[in-house]
């Protein structure tokens, strides 16, 4: 079943007003992006700075209006019911700025009971407790501060927050980025289990390859707010068709001192989505482009995925 | 292989009202020419301290650096440090905007590197330094002389911290986390330029950071440090072929794989948290995380011990030295 549906979302802001107030120039953050997420599934979107892989995120959790396109949840526009917004929580990068220092874990966590109002102070204090063994916590961190915690535990008492609702959708916004590896490893491994106890579905976020490829079994590959290349994530991080896909998986340093990349992947920089390059967003930064990739590709199926790229053009110039 | 750099039990102690901090505490390593040695370990490790205690960068009070030995080419450097830092060591920081002025322009700033420490005329130092970021890849440089920092990328700035870096000639780069705020893609261009730069500029460069896939792919030894202690010193084949302490073994395992037979598997994480400095656990450091704890390690802080070729500092070595033999995994 399609949990969540995305539709040609596009999301513009405006940068430069003229003399009258009226916006005049424009930031194309998110272009024209389509996905579905499967319930009890994880979804992920990557890209670099700038692919607009968090923006999409706040437009569903409604932190942003979409400049057009749909965003379906069960097949009805987002947001027309209030408890859509009970079934949706969000977890963000950085505890710090995320929990509020002058609150104790309790009322952070406790909130979202009380805006809902659901239970009594003892009911909700005892849900409180429940959530905290599910997430690795010690009860008696109900009394304490986010700065008596350390990283881990503040990512932990996020995503007890965003749990005590008992959401059905958790959208991630690089959650173990901030997180040392010990403490990641862990993080990962208890949102796995989460994910099958309550079982949830996950809409991950990250510019971590190697993440994707441990916790998602679908991958969106975002760039200039365009999707390059979408599909099951086991076939595109061993088998990536869209040349950034593959630059970019090279790009991970790998744990193996005789596998060093011996050449310059690759070249260039993400240019400015101020001044996207016409044609192709890649194509100042592609090894293969040719005299095609001065129009925009479509994002065109594939075999088992969906890649925005020329060289798969069919009866195209392919071996250019 | 003639040595760089040598240092001896070095303990960097800040006094704060809380109580005795100590990190690094008591660490001895050495820099080979030409070697890359990468510091690896996670926050509070005492990494980024070591560096900027061989800069002389720690403030006093609260802060003291002791060591039995820290010379520097047959300097030592707790003394007669001004004329070689800068010159001949000299540093590169993880937040390339917070490194730069960001009200003078990036010219000025190369060129008065050069008029400090070399004593060049300002002509003669503008066009050293534009040599040295046309060999650094860095395009245009006459154009970037006149601009300021914030009109370039992370990743562009970055190289401009290392075209700076790099200005004087030195014999030692140290780079603290100089690719963690960057994109990977760039990132993998910066590695592929301290490596180009090591052999053209022959220097030795010291390497800090917390991915391994950094360390693997750009050092020649490594140090892995654990809250303020080294507990295991060894070439990098080592390090991943054959890694000794259980801590390395636990950072090995906690990082997700893209190879696919191990793909989703469960990650073997290490239980807990960094521990605080202030009152650090007894004996030996990672004991309270340490899935091969012994009675001994809470007890008595491990020596090191030589196991092949590596450095460890960890109990389960104590018996195993004399039979010449390696836990294995």
């Amino acid at each position: 079943m399609k949990l969540l549906e995305i539709r040609n979302l596009t999301k513009r802001f405006p940068i430069e007003d003229s003399i009258f107030g009226k916006p005049v120039k424009f930031l194309k953050a998110v272009d024209d992006v389509s996905f579905e997420v499967d319930k009890g599934g994880v979804f992920s979107l990557v890209g670099e700075s700038g692919s607009g892989k968090s923006t999409i995120a706040r437009l569903i959790c409604g932190a942003y209006h979409a400049t057009s396109g749909e965003i379906l949840y069960k097949g009805n526009p987002i947001g027309r019911t209030k408890s859509d917004y009970r079934n949706i929580q969000m977890i963000f990068q950085d505890p710090d700025a995320s929990l509020n220092p002058r609150k104790n874990v309790f009322s952070i966590i406790e909130e979202g009971l009380r805006i809902h109002r659901l239970g009594n102070l003892r009911e909700r204090r005892e849900k409180v407790l429940t959530i905290l063994d599910s997430v690795g916590l010690d009860r008696s961190t109900i009394k304490k501060f986010p700065h008596e915690l350390s990283g881990g535990q503040k990512q932990r008492v996020s995503v007890a927050r965003s749990l005590i609702l008992q959401p059905e959708l958790l959208v991630l916004d690089e959650p173990t980025s901030a997180l040392d590896v010990s403490v990641q490893a862990q993080m990962l491994n208890l949102l796995g289990d989460l994910q099958k106890e309550f079982s949830l579905t996950y809409l991950f976020i990250t510019h971590d390859l190697k993440i994707v490829s441990q916790i998602s079994d679908h991958v969106a590959v975002l760039y200039l707010g365009n999707i390059m290349e979408i599909g099951p994530v086991d076939r595109i991080i061993d088998n990536p068709l869209h040349p950034y896909t593959q630059g970019l998986l090279e790009s991970v340093p790998q744990p193996d001192p005789s596998k060093k990349a011996m050449n310059e992947i690759l070249m260039g920089e993400i240019p400015s989505p101020v001044n996207p390059p016409k044609g192709c967003p890649f194509i100042t930064r592609c090894p293969k482009a040719f005299e095609a990739c001065t129009i925009k590709p479509e994002l065109k199926v594939v075999g088992d995925r969906k890649v925005r790229c020329h060289l798969y053009d069919t009866g195209g110039n392919s071996n250019a | 292989m003639s040595l760089v750099l040598e240092v001896e039990d070095l303990t960097v102690e800040f006094r704060l009202p809380e109580g005795i901090l100590r990190a690094p505490d008591g660490i001895s390593f050495s820099v080979g020419e030409r070697e890359v040695l990468g510091i690896v370990g996670e926050s509070g490790s005492g990494k980024s301290v070591t560096a900027l205690s061989l800069m002389g960068l720690i403030p006093s009070p609260p802060g003291k650096v002791k060591a039995a030995k820290m010379e520097f080419m047959g300097q030592n450097l707790l003394k007669e440090a001004e004329e070689i830092r800068g010159k001949k060591i000299s540093m590169v920081f993880q937040n390339p905007l917070n490194s730069l002025n960001p009200s003078m322009k990036i010219g000025a700033q190369l060129v008065e590197v050069l008029v400090n420490h070399m004593n060049m005329k300002k002509p003669e130092a503008k066009e050293k330094s534009i040599e040295i970021m046309k060999n650094l890849g860095i395009p245009s440089p006459e154009n970037l002389m006149n601009r300021y920092p914030f009109e370039y990328s992370g990743g562009m700035r970055q190289r401009i911290m290392i075209a700076m870096a790099m200005l004087c000639n030195p014999k030692l780069l140290i780079a603290d986390e100089p690719t963690t705020a960057l994109d990977v893609t760039i990132q993998s261009q910066i590695l592929y330029l301290f490596r180009e730069l090591k052999e053209e500029f022959e220097t030795s460069l010291i390497f800090i950071t917390h991915d391994l896939g950094v360390i693997a792919q750009i050092a020649d030894r490594v140090m892995v440090m654990y809250a303020g202690k080294q507990v295991e010193n060894a070439s990098v084949e080592d390090i991943f072929r054959n890694p000794k302490h259980p801590y390395t073994f636990g950072l090995l395992d906690s990082v997700p794989k893209l190879i696919p037979e191990k793909r989703k598997e469960r990650l073997l994480s290490i239980k807990g948290n960094v521990p605080g400095l202030l009152e650090p656990p007894t004996g030996c450091r990672f004991h309270p995380r340490c899935s091969k704890a012994m009675k001994i390690c809470s007890e008595k802080e491990p020596p090191a011990f030589s196991v092949g070729s590596s450095t460890v500092w960890c109990w389960l070595y104590g018996r195993e030295v004399a039979n010449n033999e390696t836990i294995g995994n």
